[in-house]
């Protein structure tokens, strides 16, 4: 499964965290970072700490969607249907994950609110789960029972 | 799109570059990079690190000329079950 975030947020935990560590631990910044630090008469240091911050929440939203897609995955599977989960994306502009199934030899695109996946990954929402089904039946071919 | 947890831009006024000299502590510049914590309908809450804490500084809309958010930025990795 390919896994990818596009776009970037920085959480509250990470932003704390990145402002904690010591100097030692930050990132070096390329030119073009320098560059826009110095642009904004911000301390290289602090600029440091905001990149620092963004990989940190990076590396969580990949494991966030990487987590959706697993229960995806599983959770086509224990409807009976054969579609494999091929890659998930989440759009964070747009909040939202895009992903692909292989089903009957071709790749088809499912489209999922982030704020059901949210609801679900967060809050174990059961109403959100019920409609995460319902797009799998409605999507992949299953015959939906009211 | 919602603003909230973005690393933003700001470009401000005149008159809010001097305030967020005085009152958060910031350089006086053009334009800040900051962490939106959220946006209501008074403006935008900031995070700012200051040398007693983190701080929630808002931004009034009015002082807002502009914001600048980055999007072309894309991270992937291949995943085995």
């Amino acid at each position: 499964m390919d896994v990818s975030v596009y776009g970037s947020r920085v959480f509250g935990d990470d932003w704390r965290e990145a402002h904690q560590r010591p100097a030692s631990d930050l990132p070096a910044l390329t030119l073009a970072q320098q560059s826009r630090a110095k642009q904004l008469r911000m301390p290289e240091e602090e600029y440091a700490r905001m990149v620092l911050a963004e990989q940190l929440s990076t590396d969580r939203l990949i494991e966030r969607t990487a987590a959706f897609g697993n229960l995806l995955d599983r959770s086509i599977k224990s409807r009976g249907i054969d579609a494999p989960v091929r890659s998930v994306k989440l759009d964070d502009l747009h909040e939202r994950y895009e992903v692909e199934v292989q089903a009957n030899g071709t790749r088809v695109p499912l489209t999922i609110d982030g704020r059901l996946v949210q609801d679900l990954l967060e809050r174990g929402s059961a109403e959100a789960e019920a409609s995460l089904s319902r797009i799998i039946d409605l999507t992949l071919g299953r015959r939906v029972i009211a | 799109m919602t603003l909230a947890q973005r690393t933003i831009s700001l470009i401000v006024s005149r008159e809010a570059r001097e305030v967020l000299s005085v009152s958060a502590g910031l350089p006086e510049s053009d334009s800040y990079l900051l962490l939106v914590d959220e946006t209501d309908d008074l403006g935008l809450w900031a995070r700012v690190e200051r040398e007693d804490g983190e701080h929630l500084v808002l931004i009034r809309w009015e002082y807002v000329l502009a914001i600048d958010v980055e999007v072309a930025k894309q991270r992937e990795f291949g995943f085995q079950q």
